[in-house]
């Protein structure tokens, strides 16, 4: 009985920081992620979550982390935030080491709060949000452009090359990522003194743009900036089609996920998009795929989306801090090596990651593509460009 | 006045989306008095599922419309007889719950038997373009509208002139009497749930063409109900009309006035009149509404 005491003391002596820190032991990391992983809404997630496993089957294929296995629990917050709060208090009570999924930007609000209480590293890649860096909190990171560069390098791009002759105009839907959209337009606008109307507002989830495309015709536009996510580019499109406005149009990153490009075929016109990671069907890509192929199941290649490429450059990220870290793995050691990578490769996947700047912000760069979706192709038009 | 003109093109084009939606609606109350809460999602669960059967056969989109009326009518009285029938002679609101609760079980299915991705039906009409003088519409929305004006005037005249129609006139203003008339209330009843069916699946194959085949197309059902209140939810063509009436203000205000008003305005419509008719513009006056 004695003896079986000094072991157990001894165990409990020779581990300390193991076991200080969650998501750690011995033999074991585990990470964290709550995402979209049912309903409509799980297109992301389900992305997010596969691009996450694929960093972690690399670092495991390759013996681990120094020694120790990576794993990853997912909780499924069905884009509702109250469930996300309850995901990530079911998380920190499970014990992780980071949290590498945060799904959309409501959902990142409502865990902010324990994120903060916990003060669990954490890397947001799904969404780019500004509540995640604004404050700067020196256990958040993020991987993205904002969505205003996105918008900005997109009209830039076509005062220059498409130089339409009627006035800018731009449809966003009237949320906080609407507002975002608007913004960069508008900075556009003003920056590269550009004619413009009045933005026109239409609600979130909203099908049919037939009114707004008419009103923005009788107003002369030459090109249309559409502040929607996914349906509502081929909705927008569908009204230009039918009006036969032959305009430039400037799309957000989800305008060149495959979803968006089959849906806006039948309607004949090309647009732009523009992203701080490249068209997963690219060239540029060939490497990523190559890998999933190797390391992830079936089911979770079908799931592969443009979402895959950003989970996996965050999760990735935190694994580079983390092997950085060596055998004393700490929150604070992650915390201090995220902080420290700055040019970490991604494999021509975006921009190198840097996370030195003052938004603890990575992949800030954005690139511009042309959406061609009668021939379902997304063409790379510029490469990674700072608009900042 | 080309402005005009188009304004309320457009809003034809989405009222007769609603106007399909709300006269399921009214046909099913017309004749149980139940308000199915689950229209919407039973129009998404029929699409899918004909979409599954018409994939497998590579069925054109005329067959593709015959296998979601067959399917619709099929699934409604499967609804009917296994959800609906069994709850007779509990209270209405009980019912009605079971409908909210239909509404929520198709709507959780649908991704998982279908999975979350939009499609789009392949159908060379959704890019062809005609002219009506100064009025532009797609060859989908030419088709959904003419779809609605036929099942329109079908319903009309079912209720109007037909044997079945009328006897499920007869038993909603009098479910006593018309038993004792020798008319078989259960089986109309049940025939009320198909026809419904039936007309959602003809409104979500007219959805799918000109949006798409999404696992959130329920949400329609959203703007369809509150047109069938104002047209009159025991009334299948005021309903329709409603519809359009919904349509046509929510295309003009936001072509004349701008954001926010477009998805207020048919409401305002609908509290404006149920304030003078409370039964709907075609409603029948000593109705009792939930």
């Amino acid at each position: 009985m004695k003896a079986l005491t000094y072991v157990a003391l001894a165990l409990c002596l020779g581990t300390p920081a193991m076991a200080q820190t969650p998501g750690v032991t011995d033999t074991e990391i585990v990470l964290g992620a709550v995402l979209p992983m049912s309903g409509p809404a799980s297109f992301p997630g389900l992305g997010a979550s596969a691009g996450s496993r694929l960093a972690i089957a690399e670092y495991n294929a390759k013996g681990g982390i120094h020694g120790r296995t990576v794993r990853m629990l997912v909780e499924d917050d069905g884009y509702v935030p109250s469930r996300a709060y309850q995901g990530l208090v079911k998380l920190a009570d499970d014990g992780i080491l980071a949290l590498v999924g945060t799904s959309g930007g409501g959902s990142l609000g409502a865990m902010l709060p324990v994120i903060d209480e916990k003060k669990i590293p954490t890397m947001v890649s799904t969404s780019v949000s500004n509540a995640a860096v604004e404050p700067v909190r020196p256990y958040v990171f993020m991987l993205g452009a904002d969505y205003e560069d996105m918008f900005f390098a997109q009209i830039k791009y076509i005062s220059e090359n498409d130089k339409p002759e009627g006035p800018y105009a731009v449809i966003a839907q009237d949320d906080d990522y609407g507002a975002h959209v608007e913004a960069g337009v508008m900075m556009a606008v003003e920056k590269l003194g550009l004619p413009s109307v009045p933005p026109v507002r239409f609600k979130r989830g909203q099908k049919d743009f037939s009114a707004e495309i008419l009103r923005l015709r009788s107003q002369g536009i030459g090109a249309l900036a559409v502040g929607g996510v996914i349906a509502e580019t081929p909705g927008v499109l569908k009204e230009l089609a039918k009006l036969r406005m032959n305009i430039p149009t400037a799309h957000a990153h989800t305008g060149a996920i495959d979803m968006t490009a089959r849906l806006s075929a039948p309607y004949n016109m090309a647009y732009y998009a523009a992203d701080y990671v490249v068209p997963i069907a690219s060239e540029a890509a060939a490497g990523f795929r190559e890998l999933a192929r190797q390391h992830l199941g079936e089911e979770e290649q079908k799931s592969l989306n443009r979402f895959s490429l950003t989970g996996y450059l965050g999760t990735k990220a935190v694994l580079a801090a983390a092997e950085a870290c060596g055998r004393e793995l700490t929150r604070d050691c992650l915390n201090d090596n995220l902080k420290k990578i700055d040019a970490l490769d991604s494999g021509g996947l975006s921009s190198p990651l840097d996370f030195t700047n003052d938004r603890n912000t990575a992949a800030r760069e954005v690139q511009i593509v042309r959406v061609n979706p009668m021939e379902n192709t997304v063409e790379p038009l510029t490469g990674f460009v700072s608009y900042r | 006045m080309d402005y005009f003109a188009n304004l309320v093109a457009s809003g034809l084009i989405f009222g007769s989306l609603y106007g399909l939606i709300a006269i399921g609606f009214a046909v099913i109350y017309k004749t149980t008095g139940v308000v199915n809460f689950a229209q919407g999602e039973v129009m998404m669960f029929v699409l899918y599922f004909s979409w599954m059967v018409g994939t497998f056969v590579a069925a054109p989109l005329w067959l593709l419309l015959l296998i979601a009326i067959v399917v619709g009518g099929a699934f409604g009285a499967l609804l009917e007889r296994v959800f609906i029938r069994p709850m007779i002679g509990q209270s209405q609101f009980s019912i009605i719950m079971t409908t909210v609760g239909v509404a929520i079980v198709l709507r959780g299915l649908v991704p998982i038997f279908w999975g979350v991705e939009s499609e789009p039906i392949d159908a060379p009409l959704k890019s062809q373009l005609y002219e009506f003088g100064p009025v532009m519409m797609l060859g989908d929305q030419i088709f959904a509208l003419a779809l609605f004006v036929a099942i329109s005037a079908a319903a009309w005249a079912f209720f109007r002139f037909s044997r079945v129609g009328v006897a499920m006139r007869a038993a909603a203003h009098d479910e006593t009497a018309a038993l004792l008339m020798g008319i078989n209330v259960r089986r109309l009843q049940g025939l009320s749930w198909m026809i419904a069916s039936a007309v959602s699946g003809v409104a979500g194959v007219c959805y799918a063409l000109i949006v798409a085949r999404a696992p959130d197309m329920w949400q329609i059902g959203f703007q369809a109900f509150p047109a069938a209140i104002l047209g009159g939810l025991d009334s299948p063509l005021g309903s329709a009309f409603g519809a359009v009436v919904v349509g046509i203000a929510a295309s003009l205000s936001e072509g004349y006035i701008g954001y926010g008003l477009k998805e207020i305005s048919g409401f305002v419509i609908i509290i404006a009149v149920l304030m003078v008719r409370p039964y709907g513009l075609f409603g029948e006056k000593e109705l009792e509404r939930v």
